[in-house]
């Protein structure tokens, strides 16, 4: 059962999240449950291996969106760090690696709220 | 934080949040649920759909940039483009970097950037709806709807913020009114009279354009207009009386009253009442459609807004008077007492007897005349009765009932309790009516008299003659006697040709089957005239001028000391 100390344990800003969601556990683990199944992780190495900066850029986006508001820090800096460069549409060479990074930490936090 | 900070004026608002991330749009729905009543959408065009049939109700749109379908910045276009819905405010919700700029030029109120920040997201909502609320109060009360002027609360706002802004200008104060508008109106209909107001609203306007003059339109058909100072008033009125003319293609009839700067002792709305007064002197006067206010008029009304203001206490106060001139039957042998004619005067505290040429225009235009007629008639009615027990016989009074009596429903029933309070007779309460309200108010008129006259009151047509009673008109009129206008009297001399005037007179009542009252009867010779030509009934000084009770007794004695040596 997921819980505020392993999203704590996990690397989450739960209090800046939990203040988010007006302190109300319930809502905030609801919120964050509901990453559960989440596919923009998949969506972004997709859209990246294709060369679709376009598409990588608003899949990123949203899922840092959501990421922000629960405060879900380890995931939220990895899509942060490649959302910038793909804002700018910059042509580089690492952005299959800053995917899988994403994808990475999407996978821990998921195993987490999976319990 | 207070629940209530959403709610204005008590009323909780509806917000639209429109974010396709399920989680952003629970988020934000739930930071701010317990102010607001909120409904989602997933995009743009789910918004739109929504919005159309909400666009009444909603408060405010929270609305995200990069969503499926239709995209926050399509959706704020499309938002704008419509007439429905450009006035409902839009918060943009953004991430750092995203086009803030943009959408604020694109029409947005605010924006909020994610993740959410509880006590921003919070006050900018607030404020956004507190603000466009009132703006669109401002721009609701701020003109008149129909002529895009001012309306009179914003007009002295921004005519005194002139004032204290350009302290070295001289400025006029202009009222404009429409003759006979409600006339217009009822005869043309209210959406020509809408256009002709418009057509004096635009004329005003393009009057003041490249000037540092405001105008609004104070009430009904009547327009103020603050403007700087000139000689050339007449030559304003003119352009503005052409361009209402021309556009309303016809004949509409602009007076203006002004109050110029020279007059420094009131403030600005003294100055507006004081143009008003100038305004309503000419009213009905076809020789002038320009009046100033000057010193002598200042005088008046302010004589005229003491007597006003003194009435009440006056009729509590026992100081209007009812006075009583006998009418006198002419027909026989000799002349008998038939009836008096109840006449009040006004013995002010102050300033003596108050002529009722004064006051009772006052009274009729404040409508207190309405105070002044029961109070008349019931003093009469109470003397009827004290002279019925004292001499035995009843003689009977007329008394004045104004034109706006007829206008009152209830006028049958007060004139009957009156009457049943002092166990009178109806015939002992004689009503005259003026010949105007007869010509003016002809349907009206003649149903309420007619019902008067089915409940036993006779009825006497006063100032006949003064008016404009067509013959035609007179065929139908319920009616029990004609009262030739005192005018006539003062006018005619013994020649052939007045003489030849009376026996008209007289004539045409006969063909209507009723008795003449001629009053203003000062002379012996009138008297004979009016006798020779078949006329019946005569009041005037000849007989006697109008007296307190007591005197008149005097009167009553001395008819029955007469019938009596008969």
């Amino acid at each position: 059962m997921l819980t505020v100390d392993a999203l704590k344990a996990y690397g989450a800003n739960t209090e800046e999240g939990l203040a988010r969601c007006l302190n109300n556990e319930a809502f905030y683990l609801k919120m964050v449950g509901m990453m559960k199944d989440d596919t923009h992780a998949q969506a972004l190495t997709t859209a990246v291996a294709e060369g679709n900066l376009q598409a990588a850029f608003e899949v990123a986006h949203a899922l840092k969106g959501s990421l922000a508001n629960l405060a879900l820090t380890p995931a939220l800096n990895a899509v942060t760090d490649i959302l910038e460069p793909l804002r700018r549409r910059e042509e580089r060479t690492d952005y299959p690696e800053m995917a899988a990074r994403v994808q990475r930490e999407m996978d821990r936090l998921q195993t987490i709220i999976r319990g | 934080m207070d629940a209530n900070y959403g709610r204005i004026n008590g009323l909780r608002r509806q917000l639209l949040i429109v974010d396709d991330d399920p989680i952003s749009r629970a988020i934000l729905g739930n930071l701010i649920g317990d102010a607001y009543d909120i409904a989602y959408a997933e995009n743009g065009r789910e918004a739109l759909n929504w919005l159309e049939r909400a666009s009444r109700t909603v408060s405010l749109v929270l609305l995200d940039l990069m969503m499926p379908v239709m995209d926050g910045v399509e959706t704020l276009k499309r938002m704008k483009e419509s007439e429905t819905l450009r006035q409902i405010p839009v918060i943009v919700l953004t991430s750092e970097g995203d086009a803030e700029a943009e959408t604020l030029r694109g029409g947005a109120t605010d924006f909020i950037t994610k993740p959410y920040k509880e006590e921003i997201v919070r006050a900018r909502i607030a404020r956004t709806i507190e603000l466009v609320e009132d703006r669109q109060i401002i721009q609701t009360v701020e003109t008149d709807r129909l002529t895009g002027l001012y309306s009179k609360d914003f007009f002295f706002e921004y005519a005194s913020a002139m004032v204290e802004a350009h302290p070295g200008i001289v400025m006029d104060a202009l009222v404009l009114d429409l003759d006979h508008f409600h006339l217009y109106n009822e005869m043309r209909g209210r959406a020509a009279g809408d256009q002709l107001l418009c057509a004096l609203g635009d004329a005003i306007r393009q009057e003041l354009s490249g000037t540092i003059g405001i105008g609004c339109r104070c009430q009904a058909d009547t327009f103020f207009v603050y403007i700087e100072h000139t000689d050339a008033h007449a030559s304003i009125l003119e352009r503005i009386t052409a361009r209402v003319t021309e556009a309303v293609n016809g004949m509409a009839r602009v007076r203006m009253g002004v109050c110029t700067r020279t007059d420094i002792t009131s403030d600005l709305e003294g100055r507006f009442d004081r143009a008003k007064s100038a305004c309503n002197r000419i009213r009905g006067d076809y020789l002038h459609a320009l009046a100033y206010y000057d010193d002598s008029q200042y005088e008046q009304d302010i004589h005229a807004q003491r007597l006003i203001n003194e009435t009440k206490e006056a009729l509590r106060s026992g100081q209007f008077k009812v006075y009583y001139q006998p009418k006198y039957d002419i027909t026989g042998s000799r002349p008998t007492l038939m009836s008096a004619e109840a006449l009040v005067r006004w013995q002010h505290p102050e300033f003596g007897i108050v002529s009722p040429g004064l006051f009772i225009p006052l009274f009729e235009d404040n409508g207190m005349i309405r105070a002044l007629d029961s109070y008349v008639w019931k003093t009469a009615a109470r003397q009827v009765a004290e002279w019925r027990k004292r001499y035995g016989r009843v003689i009977p009074v007329s008394v004045n009932v104004s034109r706006i009596d007829l206008f009152d429903e209830s006028l049958l029933e007060r004139l009957n309790n009156i009457r049943e309070a002092n166990e009178l007779p109806p015939e002992a309460l004689i009503l005259e009516i003026t010949e105007s309200a007869y010509t003016e108010d002809t349907e009206q008129a003649i149903a309420v008299i007619a019902s008067l006259r089915a409940a036993g009151y006779r009825i006497e047509m006063d100032d006949f003659g003064s008016g404009y009673s067509s013959l035609n008109m007179l065929l139908h009129m319920p009616v029990d006697a004609l009262k030739i206008d005192g005018a006539f009297m003062r006018a005619i001399s013994v020649r052939e040709k007045d003489k030849w005037l009376i026996a008209t007179l007289v004539d045409i009542a006969r063909h209507l089957n009723v008795p003449t009252v001629f009053e203003g009867v000062e002379e012996e010779q009138q008297v004979s005239m009016i006798r020779e030509a078949g006329g019946q009934i005569v009041q005037g000084y000849y007989f006697s001028r109008p007296l307190p009770p007591e005197p008149f007794e005097q009167i009553i004695e001395k008819d029955i000391k007469e019938a009596e040596q008969c």
